[in-house]
């Protein structure tokens, strides 16, 4: 029993010390190794550095649920004229932290539907668990070259939305409900949101070029 | 190895002991899509399903579970059965309807359901050895419903819109009809009625097999005081809506009864801009008139979103005058007079084409969207407002006819992932018959379609003709627009100094800011023979179009913009939108 305690203690002692040096938070799409029929490839998604990134670590801290929010989008490439979109695909990460247990908790939302919530003892094994690569099952059905566009947009939550994320998980959909209201509606929001200090990160990356070749 | 990494490895060494078996087990998470493959995904729950389940789910015959149940082997369920919020799992038997709302249900070995099925924000999993034995329905998305103290279920409203603010509602169920109470603003505010207040109940039900009825009768309180006692200060609108033709619901018929203020055109500025514009500065864009009457309509969407609409409406419209209600700011100032329209009673039939496949309807990026209509009315007693003959020639007594086209046309499209362009081609006015009357006429000018030009600035009215109500009077207007969006790759952050917030705190900023480069070209022409007229048959030269350019930063519904008139010597013009220009 000791000797879990007393590495546990030098742990939190010394990770102060790691975390002061923020490492930013990265996403990344790349392509599955494995090859579909006729060269299609699927998409793997990997978000690095969330807890390393001390503005989502302190928000966190704060009690705050952090979004991850994953637009993925399949583009087909069409050299010298302009690319077109043939898919767009979402999902989302909520990650908490209950900071008196120091347990976090990582739910998945698909397309509406929340995943099993997977909860962790300790920050390591959550930071693992969000690093580890998303492989999205979907692939491009039809000949032409194609490449995956991935937006990753992270915020953390005010006061109101952790109410609607609460009412979320209860089995509230609003969640994931466009935002509604008027333009003014929504731009005041955004704006009081800001105001409130609360961040908001947009990551974008795109992966290689794929070939999809067409049926003989 | 400093001190940095002896902590990582002390942290790494005691989470493997202790959460080793949560996480080694994963080498990669598999997102599966509700749609695989390369078509756009589209989420939707109709209205319809949410009232059924709601209405079953409170039906008192209904078996009622909350949250989670297992029906053990050997077990036996009669009657319908209806679940919120839970896993229903059977390995008994059900006969009877189920309903799971928000929720799976699992048919597992030995389990049978001897029913239909229908669920709503889950799926049905039917495992070895279990059977079903009825219809199958389910939707994915969850309903928007909670359960009330007393145990029933309502229907959740989503969260209220800024417009939403002085709006009250309230919602009961009895039997299969749906009521609901409302007491709201018109969403818009003018200088002839002020801030209306909109009233009164909605009915609506599923009704027999596949039709849907709806009830709306609105009562129109106008605060604003008409000193000329020249408009009512009651308005009503009282219209029913029946729609059938299968799940898709492709076939609707109505009609409506109405005393309202409508506007002459839906543009300079969109109906709550133009409400903020006149509230904040006392400049009302839009110009309006009473129309009393009673309207028909059939609709029919022979194919999915594209709808074909055809109507017929008698109605008596007159002018109203401009009351004076107070504004923010200007409210020591006169309001721009409401023009007059050429009173009288008109007959009136049109035809109209809606198809849309954007992507989204707020923040579209992708797809068409497209409406025509055609109208042709006639009249036997229009009291036409007196115009110049380079105008307009005299109407005709006794029998006045006349027809008229309006078409907008968009398309978006993206140039790469962080660029996009948008085309708009819109145009309205004369196509035949007699000349237009005055609240049929059309004009170019103004924040949306020719930002660059003044309102109205083109508004075809000859020289010294002097009229500070700056009615609309040209025959036809066309315009085209373009715009190219590109994302902006950072945020824009502002500090504020205020030594009181914390420092996460002393920033605010726009993030996904979009820069906005734009050109706009239009005309609006008065059509006939005759100096200054373009012949009917055609369509002006496109080097006689007025146009402009401009640039802008669109912070996700609120943009900023500055155009300059290309082919004027005009100054530049400042335009603060609340929405998207198109």
């Amino acid at each position: 029993m000791r000797r879990p305690l007393l590495c546990l203690l030098v742990g939190v002692a010394t990770s102060t010390a790691a975390r002061a040096q923020s490492r930013p938070v990265a996403a990344t799409v790349v392509l599955d190794s494995a090859v579909q029929t006729k060269g299609a490839r699927k998409p793997v998604v990997i978000l690095r550095n969330l807890l390393n990134d001390d503005r989502w670590d302190q928000a966190l801290d704060n009690s705050l649920p952090l979004v991850v929010v994953y637009t993925l989008q399949t583009w087909r490439s069409r050299d010298n004229w302009i690319d077109e979109m043939v898919g767009e695909t979402m999902w989302q990460t909520i990650v908490t932290k209950e900071p008196l247990e120091e347990e976090y908790t990582v739910t998945l939302v698909v397309g509406n539907r929340l995943q099993r919530p997977r909860r962790f003892a300790v920050r390591d094994s959550a930071m693992q668990y969000l690093g580890l690569p998303q492989r999205v099952e979907l692939f491009p059905q039809r000949a032409g070259r194609f490449y995956y566009n991935l937006t990753t947009r992270i915020t953390a939550l005010s006061d109101r939305d952790m109410d609607q994320l609460e009412r979320f998980l209860a089995g509230d959909p609003d969640l994931d409900i466009p935002e509604p209201g008027t333009a003014v509606g929504r731009g005041v929001r955004r704006f009081l949101l800001r105001i409130a200090g609360l961040p908001s990160q947009v990551l974008e990356a795109k992966s290689p070029q794929f070939v999809v070749q067409p049926d003989e | 190895m400093g001190r940095r990494s002896l902590g990582l490895l002390a942290m790494l060494a005691c989470s493997s002991i202790i959460a080793k078996a949560a996480v080694a087990q994963d080498s990669v998470v598999v997102i599966q899509p509700d749609q695989t493959g390369d078509t756009l995904s589209q989420g939707h729950l109709p209205v319809e399903v949410i009232r059924r389940i709601i209405a079953t789910y409170n039906d008192s015959t209904t078996t009622r579970i909350a949250g989670s149940f297992t029906l053990p082997a050997g077990a036996h369920l009669e009657g319908r059965v209806a679940v919120y919020r839970g896993t229903l799992r059977v390995y008994g038997r059900i006969d009877g309807a189920v309903t799971v709302i928000n929720g799976d249900v699992v048919i597992g070995a030995g389990g049978l359901i001897k029913g239909p099925v229908l669920v709503v924000g889950g799926r049905v999993d039917i495992r070895r050895g279990g059977v079903q034995d009825g219809e199958e329905t389910a939707f994915d998305p969850l309903a928007p419903v909670f359960r009330l103290p007393n145990g029933l279920l309502a229907f959740k409203e989503r969260r209220k819109a800024l417009s939403d603010i002085a709006a009250a509602r309230t919602s009961f169920q009895t039997g299969s009809i749906n009521t609901t109470l409302s007491l709201e603003t018109g969403r818009t505010f003018n200088r002839v009625e002020g801030l209306p207040i909109v009233f009164g109940p909605t009915f609506a039900t599923q009704g027999p097999g596949t039709v849907d009825a709806r009830l709306d009768i609105r009562g129109i309180f106008r605060p604003a005081t008409d000193r000329t006692k020249l408009r009512d200060d009651v308005g009503f609108v009282i219209g029913t809506d029946w729609r059938g033709g299968g799940k898709r619901r492709w076939l609707g018929f109505g009609g409506r009864a109405y005393r309202q203020i409508l506007p002459f055109e839906e543009q300079p500025l969109s109906k709550g801009e133009a409400g903020w514009s006149a509230f904040l500065l006392q400049r009302d864009y839009r110009d309006h008139f009473e129309a009393r009457g009673a309207e028909g309509f059939v609709t029919a969407e022979p194919i999915r979103r594209l709808r074909l609409g055809l109507s017929y409406r008698q109605d008596h419209e007159r002018s109203v005058p401009t009351s004076d209600p107070v504004s923010v700011f200007r409210n020591q100032d006169a309001w721009r007079p409401n023009p007059l329209i050429d009173d009288g009673d008109y007959r009136t039939a049109k035809v109209s084409l809606d198809y849309d496949t954007r992507n989204d309807p707020i923040r579209p990026s992708a797809g068409w969207l497209i409406h025509a209509d055609v109208e042709q009315s006639r009249s036997t007693d229009a009291s036409p407002v007196s115009l110049p003959a380079t105008i307009r020639a005299p109407i005709p007594t006794g029998d006045y006819r006349f027809s008229k086209l309006r078409f907008d046309v968009r398309r978006y499209a993206r140039l790469d992932p962080s660029s996009r362009v948008n085309l708009r081609v819109t145009g309205a006015g004369w196509l035949s018959g007699d000349p237009l009357p005055i609240q049929r006429r059309v004009s170019l000018g103004g924040p949306d379609i020719l930002p660059g030009y003044g309102f109205r600035s083109l508004n075809c009215a000859p020289n010294g003709f002097v009229d500070p109500a700056q009615a609309s009077l040209c025959d036809r207007s066309l315009a085209a627009q373009i715009e190219v969006r590109t994302r902006l790759p950072i945020g824009i952050p502002f500090r504020v100094r205020n030594a009181d917030l914390a420092a996460a705190q002393q920033i605010l900023g726009i993030e996904q800011a979009e820069l906005v480069l734009m050109g706009n070209a239009g005309k609006a022409w008065l059509t006939g023979d005759g100096p200054g007229r373009v012949p009917n048959n055609r369509i002006p030269k496109f080097n006689e179009w007025d146009a402009d350019i401009g640039v802008g930063l669109d912070t996700g519904g609120l943009g900023i913009y500055v155009a300059k008139a290309v082919a004027a010597s005009r100054s530049m013009r400042f335009v603060l939108r609340l929405q998207r220009r198109f």
